[in-house]
């Protein structure tokens, strides 16, 4: 039952061992319904050190609340700073949670398979977290509501329709909101499997209400795959706005280096880039905890070290155009802006950034290296943190340097601004770690499909659909 | 003979591989059932043309959510910077179109998804809690690794005794007759 | 694979394009250099007219050069059928001539670029700060040594390509991968240099970071459209009969719809930040093209660039019929045209009526002798690389 037997370019295959539809079964849900099987150190020493994590959040949050956001850095003329460039972050690096499920789902990419369900929950994660630096930026949430969101109020105002924050929420929220319903759609049938497969009543009743009655008839399938489709179609373009939504935050302002019409596409790629090397900060390790490896294998791994390889090539690019037409533009405050990252006080982070994204990432050109699980590891390292750089480079460096030099102000981040941030990060990591917990971690459903079309002759046809596509 | 207070649902084979339910499907239409439902643990391709089902109710669903949420969305950007709160923002035109795309693209997606989700599962009729198939022995592996053809009771030819010889001619895993409550 | 039906089907003829496009090019591009040369009162009309066929040719060879080098590096199935004729339309021949057929625009930067105009150099200080990059001797020797580049790597992928038709050798695929890969960074980042020199220098100061991906992605769609019509027009013709599947049309049509819906995200992207901005020399920009008739030009495009393919592109029945796709594919191509003719020509012409004659004359007379280019360079090869494992799989993968 092994893909690709003729060893295309020797390939790994995409389900390794000898498998038939019970073993991996037993394999996926008995991560869920064997409890003990967590009761690992690195499973308790991790998720407790993430929940010390998610203390020092809520102590953030609380003062922050109480305090006001005084306690931040930021300030004129740099009013946007560590919230903004953690919101970008971490909204990233959901993304590639949407990308690999939704578009490799239209791409008939099934390496796909195995990895989606977790990445969907690292895109719902990522963007509560970033939800969070907004949200709580605005000082007091619970009365920002009425410019967030149109409703009719007391106060007789409306949401400005014209400014691109009012498309961030309409963005974040409807992104939340689809990713929710795609990953929910993705867990029914599993929640029927793992209702049919519990052995204790109570179980089986809890499995069983959120399986909603899900019996696998054809005719539901037959539905179901129609909509699971469309949902992935509707996703990909929804992915791409978002990021370009949030990328108009900056573009459509007439500040320095921000006013540039590539940053669309450029936010999107550097998006995809951050998500993908998240996606295999989480994935490696875990794999080797819960012996996944017959089911994330190093051909997943591959692949996705050669997006992050093209992603960061674009935003790269993207680095490129920057400089060369700020300073082709002749316009005194753009060149200002590239002399200030390359030589101004903040200089040392913007070299780091080229390093981070620019020179470490070429490593991935080599297939040796793709398929050296350290080195991947360490890369994905690097990405994230050159891409928060990134956005450092973008926001409070763009900010504290304007159109008159009376206005320059330097930017330094607090204590503060750190708990909140590493909070964030905390939250994360606890809240995928309760996910790998308390859910099936892997489409069970799909994956049994995949391994009905392995199985059957088609090895070949798969093997020429996955280079097939883009 | 059935129990007091109890019809007919149908009556089950249970196979273990795509493949044969798939020929088990064929088979059946080809003898002149018509109502007929299986129940897999995963989307078996080539099953629905083979159980003769077509349905393009959820597309539309979508569609239509999708034709919405734009207009919903451009309608409520309208009346909020046109007719209800007109002010003047960097001199652009009360009605920017250009920035009204990305909220009404937003929208388009918004609707669509969850007016398309939620149709999908009403057109299925779930949630629904109880289901006669569930009696059937064995059915709790219908979700992990067997492969069940159920010809309903509703199907003028479905009779206990010739249908369940007809499914023993398709060598199933095994047989049995489902009921329902009166 | 029906053998029997190919047999019998009759044999597409796709290098008779050549010397039909000969014929209408000769004599329109002899007007054209002529009346640049030898009319002064013609001139300026004349060579910017020139310089927009110019600038479309030479865009469709880099876009039909940049999808080679697509193909080659993520080796998808789809591309092979059409793989020929991207080699031939950015193949050594064509860029080689469309390298020829800048010399007339060198001898007329005077009276194109702001630049080469010593004048308007000394009384404007953002041209100054440009003028050690951007000159007469910079822009043709950049010009031309990237022509020379392009061209000799496409002429390795082809030779590479033909030599694996020959023997059958695998390895070769994986050679071209390895160069096709960066080879794309290279790409991208030249194509970007060039058209800031040829086109985007047009105005004395205007900027877009925006500019080379779109002058990446749309060629690109334009040489896809191109030889997605010659395969479809074709399809009962042997060999392409063959080949012709509803999985082959449908990835043709799918990335035809990708590529469109770039275009039209890049345009928007663009649009909508400068709109906002409101910056005077990025917004400058919007400002020309959309009076004066521009606007009804652009409004056109989104409609009828963007909207009809995209919904055309969505329907299954269309991507399953060759002839619809042949029509949709005719009907892009006409939409390139008008598209890099929005982009070029308001960077010069702001006022009077918009479609000169000259601009057909030298459109036809650039795009007559690029065909005839086109035509020779297919004619040398086999249609489709029959030897490709990977076409079989295709075949079978419908």
């Amino acid at each position: 039952m092994m893909a690709d037997k003729e060893g295309l370019g020797g390939h790994d295959p995409l389900i390794g061992g000898q498998q038939t539809f019970q073993s991996l079964d037993n394999t996926i849900a008995s991560v869920v319904q064997d409890q003990k099987r967590h009761s690992n150190k690195p499973w308790m020493a991790t998720t407790f050190i993430a929940f010390i994590f998610v203390n020092i959040l809520m102590v953030s949050v609380g003062w922050l609340v109480y305090q006001g956001i005084g306690i931040w850095g930021n300030n004129v003329p740099a009013g946007w700073a560590f919230d903004i460039i953690n919101f970008v972050w971490w909204i990233g690096i959901g993304h590639a949670g949407t990308l690999i499920s939704a578009i490799l789902l239209l791409l008939r990419q099934q390496w796909r398979n195995s990895i989606n369900r977790f990445s969907e929950a690292m895109t719902i994660f990522a963007v509560m977290c970033a939800a969070m630096f907004p949200l709580f930026h605005t000082g007091r949430p619970w009365v920002a509501f009425y410019w967030l969101l149109p409703y009719p109020n007391i106060m007789g105002v409306w949401p400005q329709f014209r400014s691109p924050l009012i498309w961030d929420v309409f963005a974040v929220s409807t992104y939340f909101t689809v990713s929710l319903v795609f990953w929910l759609v993705g867990l029914v049938p599993d929640f029927g499997t793992l209702r049919d497969r519990a052995e204790k009543v109570a179980m089986k009743r809890f499995w069983a209400i959120l399986a909603m009655g899900w019996r696998g008839s054809q005719k539901h399938w037959h539905r179901y795959e129609q909509a699971y489709l469309i949902l992935a179609g509707i996703s990909t373009p929804l992915v791409l706005s978002v990021h370009s939504i949030v990328s108009l935050d900056f573009a459509v302002s007439i500040v320095p280096g921000w006013n540039t019409a590539v940053f669309p596409p450029y936010f999107v790629a550097g998006a995809v880039f951050a998500g993908f090397a998240m996606v295999l900060l989480l994935a490696i390790p875990i794999r080797a905890i819960y012996g996944l490896k017959d089911l994330i294998t190093m051909r997943h791994i591959d692949w996705c070290a050669k997006i992050m390889l093209t992603t960061g090539l674009i935003v790269f690019f993207g680095y490129m155009l920057e400089v060369y037409y700020g300073w082709y533009s002749g316009e005194i405050p753009e060149t200002r802006v590239m002399l200030w990252r390359f030589f101004g006080p903040y200089k040392y982070l913007y070299w780091l950034l080229i390093l981070c994204n620019g020179v470490i990432p070429q490593l991935m050109w080599s297939p040796k290296a793709r398929r050296h699980i350290p080195t991947v590891w360490f890369v994905c390292l690097v990405v994230s943190l050159g891409m928060w750089l990134e956005r450092f480079v973008i926001i409070p460096m763009s900010l504290t340097i304007n159109y008159l030099p009376a206005s320059d102000r330097m930017y330094y981040p607090t204590l503060w601004d750190f708990g909140m941030f590493t909070g964030t990060i905390g939250f994360f990591v606890f809240m995928m770690f309760l996910f790998v917990r308390f859910l099936p971690t892997i489409n069970m459903f799909e994956m049994k499909d995949l391994l009905h079309t392995l199985s059957h002759g088609k090895a070949r046809k798969v093997a020429v659909g996955a280079k097939g596509g883009r | 003979m059935r129990r007091h207070g109890t019809k007919l649902h149908g009556i089950v084979a249970e196979f273990d591989s795509p493949e044969a339910i798939i020929a088990a499907a064929n088979a059946a239409r080809a003898a002149g059932y018509k109502r007929m439902d299986s129940y897999t643990p995963f989307p078996v391709h080539g099953l629905s043309e083979a159980m003769g089902f077509r349905s393009f109710v959820v597309p539309f669903t979508f569609f239509f959510g999708a034709v919405l949420g734009g207009l919903a969305g451009l309608a409520l950007e309208w009346y909020v910077s046109v007719a209800d709160y007109p002010i003047n923002v960097g001199g652009k035109p009360l009605f920017s179109l250009g920035s009204f795309v990305p909220p009404a693209y937003e929208c388009v997606i918004l609707f669509s998804a969850l007016i398309g989700t939620i149709g999908m599962f009403a057109f299925n009729g779930l949630p629904k809690p109880y289901h006669p198939i569930f009696g059937a022995p064995g059915f709790e592996r219908a979700s992990q690794d067997r492969f069940f053809l159920c010809l309903e009771a509703d199907d003028e030819m479905v009779e206990e005794d010739a249908t369940s010889k007809f499914l023993q001619g398709l060598r199933p895993l095994s047989i049995s007759v489902v009921e329902d409550e009166e | 694979m029906s053998e029997v039906h190919a047999a019998q089907a009759p044999e597409a003829n796709v290098a008779k394009l050549g010397p039909a496009g000969l014929l209408i090019g000769v004599p329109l591009l002899g007007v054209s250099i002529g009346l640049m040369y030898l009319a002064p009162d013609q001139r300026v009309e004349m060579a910017q007219s020139y310089l927009f066929g110019w600038v479309f040719w030479a865009a469709l060879t880099l876009g039909c050069f940049g999808l080679t080098l697509l193909h080659h590096t993520v080796r998808g199935s789809w591309g092979l059928s059409i793989l020929r004729m991207l080699e031939a339309g950015g193949g050594p021949r064509a860029l080689s001539l469309m390298a020829l057929l800048f010399l007339p625009v060198v001898g007329m930067y005077g009276v194109l670029y702001p630049w080469a105009d010593k004048a308007r150099v000394a009384a404007d200080t953002i041209l100054q700060h440009k003028s050690g990059w951007i000159n007469p001797q910079m822009v043709t020797g950049r010009t031309f040594v990237l022509f020379a580049i392009w061209a000799l790597a496409a002429a390795w992928l082809r030779r590479s390509s033909a030599r694996q038709d020959e023997s059958g050798d695998e390895t070769e695929a994986q050679k071209r991968t390895n160069f096709a890969a960066p080879g794309i960074v290279f790409f991208v980042i030249t194509v970007t240099l060039a058209v800031t020199d040829w086109v985007m220098s047009l105005d004395a100061h205007w900027y877009s970071t925006m500019f080379g991906p779109l002058f990446v992605v749309g060629p690109a769609l334009g040489a896809l459209a191109l030889c997605t019509l010659i395969v479809c027009v074709n399809a009962d013709k042997s060999p392409f009969n063959q080949i012709m599947s509803l999985s082959l049309t449908k990835d043709l049509g799918n990335m035809l719809f990708t590529l469109n819906l770039f275009w039209a995200y890049f345009n928007f992207s663009q649009f909508i930040i400068y709109w906002n901005g409101n910056l005077p020399t990025p917004a400058g920009y919007y400002f020309h093209r959309s009076a004066d008739g521009w606007n009804f030009i652009g409004g056109f495009l989104i409609v009828f660039q963007f909207l009809v393919p995209f919904f055309a592109l969505m329907t299954p029945r269309i991507k399953a019929s060759p002839r619809a796709l042949a029509w949709v594919c005719g009907w892009l191509i006409l939409m390139r045209f008008l598209d890099v003719y929005y982009i070029v020509t308001p960077m010069y012409r702001t006022t009077g009526p918009m479609v000169h004659w000259q601009d057909i004359v030298a459109l036809l007379g650039v795009g007559g002798i690029w065909l005839a280019a086109f035509g020779s360079q297919v004619k040398g090869a086999s249609v489709y690389p029959v030897h490709d494992m990977r076409l079989m799989e295709a075949v079978e993968h419908a």
